[in-house]
C-alpha cells in the first residue's frame, strides 16, 4: 500500500516491516505488562470508586 | 500520618446536572421537531430560522455539546474530586468553565438558525464561538490537571485516564479541524479544500463520537456503574488493554465516513481495518461493565439506575459492533446516505450516552440533595418509555435505511433504474418518518417524567454545598524499587497525558501528511475552475441554509447513482471546495451534477422549486424557500472572500476583488434575462439569483471549456 501512496519510493519496505513490528510490540508489551501486575494493586485500584464516606448519602438512593 | 480536612465541592456538579437537564430536554424537543418536519415540512411554520437546514445542526450540537457535554462534566466533577481525594484545583475555573459552557451553547443556539455555520458536522459554529471553545476546553483541563497534581490518592483510577485522554484529544481534533480563515466576524473558510478537507472533517467528526461521547462516558461507567452496582469493576487488567487499544485504534477509523468518495482508496482501506480491529477494545469496555453486575443481576430487576445503565451499556455494544459492520465497503455499500446511519447514531446517542445520563442523573439527586428518590415508580415509566422510544425510533430508521438503499439500486431487467425520479423514492419512507416521531415522543415524554421526578427529589431534601472528607496527603512521588510500569505512568500524570497524546497523534499524522505531501492523492483536472464571485456567494447561500444536510454531492461509482446522476465524482473536481459540501445523508437528491447532462433544468425551474418545491415536485417534502426570492445581498463582503480563497490558494488574480462585483453583476443580469424570458421579473440581487448561478455550477468541472 505505502508503494501506491509514494510511488517510485525504494527503501520504504523497511518502514512497513518497522510499523508492523512496532504495533505488534506495543500490543504484547501491553499484555505482558497486565498479566504481570500484582494482585493486591489490582484489587486495592478496582476498589477505588467504592470507598467510604465520599458520598453524602450512601444509605440508599431508593 | 496526619490526616488533611477539605472539602468536595458538591455545588458545581449540581449546577452542570441543572444544565444537563435542562439541554437534554430540549436537544429532545428540537429533534422531535425536525423529525416532524421530515413528513410534514410544515412543521418549519414558514420561517428561515425553523427550516430541517438550520435546525439539524443545532439538535446534533444540543445533543453532543450541550445534553452529553453537561452530562460529562456533572459525572467528572463529582467522581474526580472523590478518586483524587482533592477539592477542584481552582473554584474560579470551575466557574469559568460552567458559565463559559453555557454560554457557548446559547451562542449556538442563537447562530445556527440564523444560518451562520461552517457547514462541518459537529464543528458547524463559526470560528469566534470556536476560539471561545477552545478556551472553555483548557481551562477544564488546567482546573482538571491541577486538580491531578494536588491529589492526595498516589494512583490514578481508570476514569481519570479517561478523562485525561478526553481533554487532549478533544482539544487537538477541534483546533485542527477548524482551522479556518475569517472573512467577517460570522463567516469563514476553511483551511482546507475538497478530499483533504473531507479526511480533516471526518477524522474530527468520528473521532468527536469517539472522545466526546466515548471514552469520557467510558470514564463514568467505571466510575457510576460499580458505584450503584455497589461491586468493583470486573476486571483492572482489561480495563488498561481497553483504554490504551481503544485511543490508539479509534483515532485512524475516520476515513470509513468515506468509503466509495473520492478519498485515495488506501485511505478508505485504513479506515476499515482499525474500525474492524476496534471491535475488540470496544467490546472489552461493554463486557467489563456488564460483568461489573456479576452477582447483581438480581438487583436490576428493581433498581431502576441500573436498568438504565445495563441498557446503556448494552446499546454501547450494539453500536460498537454495528460502527465496524458499516465500515465494510460491501455494508456501506448499503448504509451510506440513508436512514440506516441515523438509526446506528441513535443507538449510541438515546442509549448509551442517554440512558447512562439518566442513570447518573437518579443515582446522584439523593446524593446531592441528601434525600431518598422522590418515585422510583416514576424511574421505572421512564425506564420503559425510553428504551420504548429507541424502539419506535430505531426500527423504522433501519427499515428505512434498507428501503432506501434498495431502491435507489432497483434495475428493470431492461438494465433502467425502476424508480429513476428520487421523489418516489422518498415518498416510500413518510409513515416511517411518522413512526420515528412517535418513538421521538416517546422518549421526550420520559425525559420529562425524569424532570418532575428530578425536582420533587431536590425539593424534599437540602443542597449540601461543600462535603467534608480528610484524607492523608500525598508523599513525594519517587521511584519504588520493582515498581510496575503503568503504576508508574499512572502516579505521574503529566506523562500520562503526554504519553495519551502520542497515542492519538499517530494515526492522524500517518493519514493526514501523505494525503496533503503527496501531489498523487488528488489528480488535477485542468477544466476544474474557482467559482465565479456569483457562484461563490450562491455556494455560501447553500452553507447558510444548510442544503448539505439533505443533499450529497458525492456520486459514488456504483451504476445505479451514476445512471441517476451522472458521471461519478473525482477528487480533481473538489480543489477550491473551501469546506467541501460533500454531505453524509440524501433526504433529497445528489446534486454534485446539477448543472450538467439530464439533471441540469431551467433557470426559472430553481426559481419556482426554492419558492415552493411542491410547484415542481408534487409530495416533495423539501420546505419552502420564498425569503431567497425576497432578500437582497450587497456583496460587501465580496472582496474581502476572494482575498481570503486566494490566501487559501484559489487562483483568483491580484487585485481581482477589486472588479470581481463587476463580473457579479454581469452574470446576474444574464440570469435575471433568463427567468424573465420565462416571464419572471426580478433584479439581480436578490439570493436566489446567486443560488441558481451555483446550481448551474454544479458538476460542471469535468466538461471540456
Amino acid at each position: 500500500m505505502l508503494s501506491r501512496i509514494y510511488p517510485g519510493a525504494d527503501g520504504l519496505q523497511f518502514f512497513q516491516g518497522l510499523s508492523l513490528v512496532l504495533f505488534f510490540l506495543v500490543f504484547v508489551g501491553a499484555i505482558v505488562m497486565i498479566v504481570t501486575m500484582r494482585k493486591g494493586y489490582i484489587s486495592k485500584m478496582s476498589n477505588m470508586p467504592l470507598e467510604s464516606g465520599d458520598d453524602q448519602n450512601n444509605g440508599g438512593h431508593l | 500520618m496526619e490526616m488533611e480536612k477539605f472539602q468536595y465541592d458538591n455545588k458545581i456538579v449540581r449546577m452542570f446536572f441543572w444544565a444537563t437537564v435542562i439541554w437534554g430536554v430540549t436537544a429532545f424537543l428540537v429533534g422531535l421537531t425536525i423529525a416532524l418536519q421530515l413528513p410534514a415540512p410544515v412543521f418549519n411554520f414558514g420561517t428561515s430560522w425553523l427550516t430541517f437546514g438550520r435546525l439539524r445542526p443545532l439538535h446534533t450540537n444540543a445533543a453532543i455539546f450541550a445534553f452529553v457535554g453537561n452530562g460529562i462534566f456533572m459525572g467528572y466533577y463529582y467522581s474526580a474530586q472523590r478518586l483524587l481525594k482533592a477539592r477542584n484545583f481552582s473554584d474560579v475555573l470551575s466557574k469559568v468553565h460552567f458559565w463559559g459552557w453555557q454560554g457557548i451553547i446559547v451562542s449556538a443556539a442563537l447562530t445556527l438558525p440564523a444560518g451562520l455555520t461552517s457547514a462541518k458536522e459537529y464543528a458547524e459554529l463559526e470560528w469566534p464561538i470556536d476560539i471561545a471553545i477552545a478556551l472553555i476546553w483548557v481551562a477544564w483541563g488546567v482546573n482538571m490537571m491541577g486538580t491531578i497534581l494536588k491529589r492526595r490518592e498516589k494512583h490514578l483510577y481508570v476514569a481519570i485516564w479517561f478523562y485525561i485522554a478526553t481533554f487532549v484529544t478533544v482539544a487537538m481534533l477541534h483546533i485542527v479541524n477548524s482551522l479556518a480563515i475569517p472573512v467577517s466576524f460570522w463567516k469563514s473558510y476553511s483551511l482546507y479544500a475538497g478530499v483533504q478537507d473531507a479526511l480533516v472533517q471526518w477524522w474530527y467528526g468520528h473521532n468527536a463520537v469517539a472522545f466526546f461521547l466515548t471514552t469520557p462516558y467510558l470514564g463514568l461507567m467505571y466510575y457510576f456503574m460499580p458505584k450503584a452496582a455497589q461491586r468493583p469493576v470486573y476486571s483492572y487488567r482489561l480495563s488498561i488493554i481497553h483504554f490504551w487499544a481503544l485511543i490508539f485504534l479509534y483515532i485512524w477509523a475516520g476515513p470509513h465516513h468515506l468509503l466509495y468518495t473520492s478519498t485515495p482508496d488506501w485511505a478508505q482501506t485504513l479506515g476499515t481495518v482499525f474500525s474492524i480491529m476496534l471491535i475488540a477494545p470496544s467490546w472489552g469496555g461493554m463486557l467489563n461493565g456488564l460483568l461489573t453486575l456479576r452477582g447483581a443481576w438480581d438487583r436490576v430487576r428493581q433498581d431502576p439506575i441500573l436498568k438504565f445503565m445495563v441498557v446503556a451499556v448494552s446499546a454501547y455494544g450494539m453500536s460498537t459492533f454495528e460502527g465496524p459492520m458499516m465500515s465494510l465497503k460491501n455494508y456501506n455499500a448499503i448504509s451510506h446516505f440513508t436512514d440506516y446511519t441515523i438509526a446506528h447514531v441513535h443507538i449510541g446517542a438515546l442509549g448509551w450516552n442517554g440512558l447512562l445520563t439518566f442513570g447518573m442523573l437518579y443515582w446522584l439527586a439523593p446524593r446531592l440533595w441528601n434525600a431518598k428518590l422522590y418515585s422510583v415508580k416514576l424511574a421505572n415509566v421512564h425506564f420503559w418509555l425510553a428504551t420504548l422510544g429507541i424502539i419506535f425510533y430505531v426500527i423504522p430508521m433501519y427499515w428505512t435505511g434498507i428501503t432506501q438503499a434498495l431502491i435507489w439500486k432497483q434495475f428493470t431487467p431492461e438494465g433502467l433504474l425502476v424508480y429513476p425520479n428520487f421523489l418516489e423514492t422518498v415518498l416510500q419512507l413518510v409513515p416511517m418518518y411518522w413512526t420515528r416521531a412517535f418513538g421521538g415522543t416517546l422518549y421526550l415524554a420520559g425525559s420529562l417524567i425524569m424532570v418532575y421526578n428530578l425536582v420533587k427529589t431536590a425539593r424534599s431534601g437540602a443542597p449540601i454545598p461543600d462535603q467534608e472528607m480528610e484524607a492523608a496527603p500525598l508523599k513525594p512521588i519517587v521511584s519504588e524499587p520493582g515498581e510496575h510500569k503503568h503504576r508508574w505512568l499512572e502516579a505521574r500524570p503529566m506523562y500520562f497525558l503526554a504519553a495519551a497524546l502520542v497515542a492519538v497523534a499517530i494515526g492522524g499524522i500517518v493519514e493526514f501528511v501523505p494525503m496533503f505531501v503527496v501531489k498523487s492523492n488528488i489528480p488535477t483536472i485542468s477544466t476544474v475552475t474557482p467559482y465565479s464571485p456569483l457562484e461563490l456567494e450562491g455556494r455560501d447561500i447553500y452553507i447558510k441554509e444548510g442544503c448539505f444536510n439533505c443533499h450529497s454531492q458525492m456520486i459514488r461509482p456504483f451504476r445505479s447513482e451514476t445512471e441517476r446522476y451522472g458521471e461519478y465524482s473525482k477528487a480533481g473536481e473538489f480543489v477550491y471546495d473551501h469546506p467541501f459540501l460533500w454531505g453524509s445523508k440524501r433526504t433529497g437528491p445528489d446534486l454534485h451534477r446539477e448543472g450538467v447532462g439530464k439533471l441540469k433544468k431551467p433557470d426559472a425551474w430553481h426559481y419556482n422549486h426554492m419558492d415552493n418545491p411542491r410547484s415542481m415536485s408534487p409530495g416533495s417534502i423539501m420546505p419552502v424557500y420564498p425569503w431567497l426570492l425576497e432578500r437582497s445581498n450587497d456583496y460587501a463582503d465580496l472582496p474581502m472572500k476572494i482575498s481570503a480563497m486566494r490566501t487559501l490558494g484559489v487562483p483568483y488574480a491580484e487585485g481581482y476583488e477589486d472588479v470581481a462585483l463587476d463580473d457579479l453583476k454581469k452574470q446576474a443580469e444574464g440570469i435575471v434575462a433568463n427567468l424573465k424570458d420565462s416571464g419572471i421579473e426580478t433584479s439581480w440581487d436578490k439570493e436566489i439569483i446567486a443560488l441558481i448561478a451555483y446550481m448551474q455550477k454544479l458538476g460542471t468541472g469535468i466538461l471540456p471549456n
